[in-house]
């Protein structure tokens, strides 16, 4: 993808990884921090047969060009090693100091482990900068200004870098019309690109891929999530939970520490070092609100706490709350709404 | 079999966060740092490597802790699982927040190793500045292939075998050595507690630390920080009152208004 004028920041869509509102708010997103920059939005749209409509999505979040790269032998879920092929064909002509017009170039990558370890090892191979999670980036002279959360999620950091490239992750945001995307929209040939790739991909070792036992509603977009904490004391009390996620038609999350105990998998851990969620509704129960568990929570979900500890730091983040034991209060809840299903 | 792990450990949330250097060559603010413990990723990943030696006595098992400073009780704490080797790594904090400087300061640590390696461990963050960027970015500079996110290892027939889950899932990938992989918190890599004898002899045991000097310049610099106070709900949070019976109404009726919105 040649640049022409301003530069262009590459954003990254694995269109087998994330739903088209996942990926509509990605580059939407990522439009808005290239404004910032004084940067214009180049969008490689990779799957298995990513479809046209994952193009037009990103051209209205932004995009002012758009690469649809399609490979029938990607694993799904996705292989990094073989992505990472794809995209050491692509990125290091497209990131040169002359493509980004003398500016710092920027490769970003959806904030999850998929984008996280691509973002790393890319910038290994090219000798990059790795930011890592960012919450927001902006220009500055010669460089980039990157802001992120550490200690847990307890201090937030300015960072300053004028070495390129660099490569980040970013997290989706609600897109403006992200509803309203028109699928009947013609894409200019100028606009998009097409690339039907069918060479050889690598992979490391050998890999057994089986279904899980059970079967989850996945956190990434589900519009009401119910959470568990250490205070659910066991197994038998996230069996609670289920029955109450199952009544709302939510997904089913946990704190690290429910992650710890064995009460929830990892890929539906809520929290700094697990999933960054954004639902309508954030049912917490028994969970205290530490900032690390806080930090995976967007800032515009309502959360409705239960915990029999009424100075737990969960009702001060809370838009609704109610101190009572949950082994009290879910049985009489999951029976009235079982009751008006 | 020959495993390395680089831990780092994290501030212990029960005290505030430490001031941070906006100058590196500033003296005095490392001296203010709270006291560290293992982080649920370090933790996790020092259990799959004394899980890995549960079943191969002659497992060899070396642990690196990095700090800026390190910190001597943490030094003690991992010694007491009667491991190998453990010395500590000083760093300067600057390259705490450069994936690439930590990374080559770690290849030229391991280069030096005299044994083959067969696996390097390493919890999926890597202390408090890293989100996740350490471990591939390492492999990258060891040229080693990486499996990240990692819920249990086994050695079979001399190769690893790593397990993981994603999403819906299960993977099942085999490996020869080396290695490195990223370890996750999982039921089944809880650390386990120490015997008191071996506590009673990390008491007493020595430590080398290591302290090089500079690494290759960090790429990545603090501009400022901030300790996040501000609560995300300005408007107070409306709690239900009444009977555990009056409660439930309630909030059953407003979680369907909700659902049906």
């Amino acid at each position: 993808m040649e640049s022409k004028g301003m530069p262009a920041i590459h954003v990254v869509v694995l269109a087998d990884e994330l739903d088209r509102l996942e990926a509509r708010g990605f580059v939407a997103a990522a439009t808005a921090m290239a404004v910032s920059i004084g940067a214009t939005v180049d969008a490689l749209i990779i799957g298995v047969a990513p479809g046209e409509m994952y193009a037009k999505d990103a051209v209205q979040a932004g995009a002012g060009r758009v690469a649809l790269i399609s490979h029938p032998a990607l694993m799904v879920p996705a292989h990094t090693d073989q992505l990472l092929a794809l995209l050491e064909d692509v990125l290091p002509q497209a990131m040169t100091p002359a493509q980004s017009g003398g500016h710092v170039s920027l490769c970003l990558f959806h904030a999850d482990a998929v984008g996280e370890e691509l973002a790393a090892r890319l910038a290994a191979r090219m000798d990059g900068t790795a930011l890592g999670r960012c919450s927001n980036i902006e220009g500055r002279a010669g460089g980039l200004r990157v802001h992120k959360s550490v200690f847990g999620g307890r201090m937030d950091v300015a960072l300053a870098t004028d070495a390129g490239p660099c490569f980040a992750v970013i997290r989706s945001i609600k897109a403006a019309g992200a509803d309203a995307t028109d699928d009947s929209a013609r894409l200019s040939d100028e606009a998009v690109t097409h690339f039907n790739l069918d060479d050889t991909l690598p992979a490391i070792g050998h890999i057994s891929r089986n279904p899980s036992q059970q079967q989850r509603k996945r956190l990434e977009g589900a519009r009401i999530i119910v959470s568990g904490g250490r205070g659910m004391e066991g197994p038998d009390g996230f069996l609670q939970l289920q029955q109450l996620a199952d009544a709302l038609g939510a997904a089913l999350g946990g704190s690290l520490p429910a992650v710890d105990a064995g009460w929830a998998p990892v890929s539906h851990q809520v929290g700094q070092s697990g999933k960054y969620v954004t639902p309508e509704l954030y049912v917490a129960v028994a969970l205290s609100g530490t900032p690390q568990h806080m930090a995976g929570i967007g800032p515009d979900t309502d959360i409705v706490a239960i915990n029999s500890d009424e100075g737990a730091e969960i009702f001060k983040g809370a838009k609704t709350g109610v101190v009572a034991d949950w082994k009290e209060l879910l049985p009489a809840l999951i029976r009235r709404l079982d009751q008006a299903a | 079999m020959n495993i390395i792990l680089f831990i780092s450990g994290i501030a212990d949330s029960k005290w505030p966060p430490p001031t941070l250097q906006l100058d590196p060559q500033a003296a005095g603010a490392a001296a203010a740092a709270p006291p560290k413990k293992l982080s649920p990723f370090d933790e996790s990943a020092l259990e799959c490597a004394l899980k890995i030696r549960d079943a191969d006595a002659q497992t060899r098992i070396s642990v690196f802790v990095v700090g800026a400073p390190v910190q001597e009780s943490l030094l003690r704490a991992i010694a007491s699982f009667r491991l190998d080797h453990v010395a500590g790594l000083t760093v300067v904090e600057p390259e705490l927040w450069d994936a690439r400087s930590l990374a080559r300061r770690f290849g030229d640590v391991l280069a030096r190793q005299t044994e083959t390696i067969d696996l390097v461990l390493i919890g999926r963050e890597f202390g408090d500045f890293d989100d996740g960027l350490l471990p591939p970015y390492l492999a990258e500079v060891l040229r080693l292939p990486f499996v990240g996110l990692v819920q249990e290892v086994r050695c079979d027939a001399g190769e690893w075998i790593f397990f993981r889950e994603r999403g819906d899932i299960e993977e099942r990938i085999r490996v020869r050595p080396a290695a490195l992989a990223s370890i996750t918190n999982d039921k089944r890599n809880r650390l386990r507690f120490p015997l008191m004898k071996n506590i009673a002899a990390a008491k007493k045991a020595a430590f080398v630390v290591e302290n090089t000097g500079p690494g290759s310049e960090a790429r990545v610099r603090l501009l400022s920080s901030s300790v996040r106070t501000v609560s995300r709900q300005q408007d107070g949070c409306r709690m239900l009152a009444g009977s555990i019976e009056a409660q439930a109404e309630e909030l059953s009726a407003f979680l369907l208004s909700r659902v049906k919105a």
